[in-house]
């Protein structure tokens, strides 16, 4: 929408009145897409706006919706306790979602007060953001929010009552920069009975993600842990997961005689996303890593794994995961040439395993991040000579260098598929 | 909706015209395969030129129709391009575009304003050759 020129003359003003006596599911629609300030503006408009803003089910203090242009830290901070303060004393009727995610905002009495004022209500969607200071600690009414079906923290300590029974109504869970003890994590997660979405990232004070979660959809992670444990998962089909330390040559300890690679795959059988993020490859390749898996993954459809290639454990990880995914059709390899190879197996050259797989449903492959290692074009080689039906390969090196050579070997492969596109894509 | 025969017209006595073929362009831009296919930002791009040439008054007709006749995606639009307009605008400004009449008295309208001092802060001016499209 352009602005006419000045030259112009300007639009009489509007003389009919529409937008007063809309249904009102209608204009607070509209005011759902206003900031508070502006919300709150309305009041003033006519009598009959005074009071529409003020039954909207939302409240949202952001830095987008309070704007206080203050110097001073402790000004600021003050102003914005007083318009929260304000804001939750006019409002009128129930309050469905909250949001507080304002970056001049530390004081932590203040917080505790407001969610007490909530916890009387029927909350349905809580989202805390604090962006200043230490973790902060929930206080106890917030685990009485039992009509919550989303919580989203960040920077917060969380250590509920023993007597907690969990959020009965909770489908999506969202913790980032969080600090909780294991039996406190643990505890949540498998009294929230509903909970379909489940993300972590950053997290402190626990170490084993026992997920135990029948109707789990979605799993995304990042962080330091030491093992992750599905149970009845059997619905969960997005992961992804991101294992933020690299366990270097110590082998990380499997339980049990089965390696990690079948254990996480055990209770996972319809997932369809998956993304090995960080050094998490390297997780999976504990323990002995079988040809294939025992149940193939037949709905995977999309994978997506950063690997370092040098690694043998790691290629053979891959390769255990790209033959359990006889449908897969869009595969990314995140190349990672991190520190020096670990052979801790004497396994035979890891190319001569590649010879056993045809990815009949494969047709797009992302390559990224290759510096042109032999182990790396030999997986290229062999992905290029086992799918069918690719429709475009993208490759894009870590660096400029040798990729002349890059390119002659990958003009040079063969490729099974007469339709496949190779784009070479500058770093 | 094929060709009217006299025998099969459908009456919609709150929709004109306009806003009926406006609701139909769009609704037929909405379900085509490859706008589907559309990141976030080229379906934006592609809902702003369709709407271009559309006023205050027409996003508000347009809510209204597609309300009475449940076509969610429009009434979603309708309202989101109305608010867009409505940011960060002064209270003057709505009521002039939008045609509504203040009937608070000059000391009601003071009260009500020092009630919410904040929300006045950092407002757009209002530039009164400034065009309303």
């Amino acid at each position: 929408m352009s602005n006419m020129k000045q030259r112009e003359p300007p639009e009489p003003p509007c003389d009919v009145d529409r937008i007063s006596n809309l249904p009102e599911h209608i204009v607070d629609k509209i005011l759902s897409h206003l900031s508070l300030r502006d919300a709150v503006r309305t009041s003033v408009l006519s009598t009959k706006w005074r009071y529409k803003w003020a039954t909207l089910p939302y409240l949202v203090f952001d830095n987008q919706t309070v704007l206080v242009p203050c110097q001073d830290q402790t000004l600021a901070k003050n102003k914005l306790v007083s318009i929260v303060d304000h804001v939750l004393l006019l409002h009128m009727s129930p309050i469905h979602r909250f949001k507080l995610s304002h970056r001049d905002l530390q004081g932590v009495s203040d917080i505790d007060r407001w969610i007490l004022f909530l916890s009387r209500g029927s909350l349905k969607e809580f989202i805390l953001e604090i962006w200043k200071g230490h973790r902060y600690k929930l206080p106890s009414c917030v685990y009485l929010f039992q009509s919550l079906n989303h919580l989203e923290l960040f920077n917060c300590l969380l250590k509920p009552p023993s007597n907690f029974k969990g959020f009965k109504n909770l489908k999506s869970l969202d913790l980032q920069h969080i600090t909780m003890d294991q039996t406190s994590f643990e505890h949540m997660i498998s009294s929230c009975p509903l909970l379909e979405r489940l993300t972590l990232m950053n997290f402190e004070g626990f170490a084993i993600l026992n997920i135990r979660c029948p109707n789990l959809l979605f799993f995304d992670v990042g962080g330091v842990f030491e093992d992750v444990i599905f149970q009845d998962t059997f619905h969960l089909a997005v992961v992804s997961i991101g294992l933020y330390v690299n366990t270097g040559n110590e082998r990380i300890t499997a339980f049990g005689c089965t390696g990690n690679m079948i254990n996480f795959f055990a209770c996972l059988p319809h997932i369809q996303r998956l993304e090995v993020q960080s050094y998490f490859l390297k997780y999976l390749a504990a323990g002995s890593i079988p040809g294939k898996l025992p149940k193939p993954c037949n709905d995977l459809s999309f994978l997506s794994l950063r690997i370092n290639c040098n690694d043998t454990d790691e290629n053979l990880a891959a390769l255990c995961l790209l033959r359990s995914a006889p449908n897969l059709q869009e595969l990314e390899l995140l190349a990672r040439t991190d520190e020096q190879a670990s052979t801790t197996r004497t396994a035979a050259n890891t190319v001569e395993n590649f010879h056993s797989i045809t990815f009949s449903q494969l047709r797009l492959i992302k390559i990224v991040g290759i510096t042109g290692m032999r182990q790396e074009l030999s997986f290229i080689e062999f992905l290029l000579a086992s799918t069918p039906i690719l429709e475009r390969m993208s490759i894009r090196p870590a660096s400029a260098d040798g990729r002349w050579e890059l390119v002659k070997d990958l003009l040079r492969f063969r490729r099974a598929s007469m339709f496949a596109e190779i784009i070479y894509l500058d770093p | 909706m094929g060709k009217e025969r006299r025998t099969n017209v459908i009456p919609l006595p709150e929709v004109d015209g306009v806003t009926l073929e406006r609701i139909i362009g769009f609704l037929k831009i909405y379900t085509e395969e490859s706008f589907q296919q559309f990141t976030v930002q080229e379906k934006k791009k592609r809902c702003d030129e369709f709407f271009a040439n559309c006023k205050f008054n027409d996003f508000l007709t347009l809510a209204s129709a597609s309300n009475y006749m449940g076509a969610q995606v429009v009434l979603d639009e309708a309202c989101q391009r109305t608010a867009d307009m409505m940011k960060n605008k002064s209270v003057a400004w709505v009521r002039k575009n939008f045609g509504i009449k203040n009937n608070f008295t000059p000391e009601e309208e003071e009260a009500m304003r020092e009630k919410h001092e904040w929300a006045y802060e950092g407002v757009d001016p209002d530039d009164d050759e400034e065009d309303i499209i």
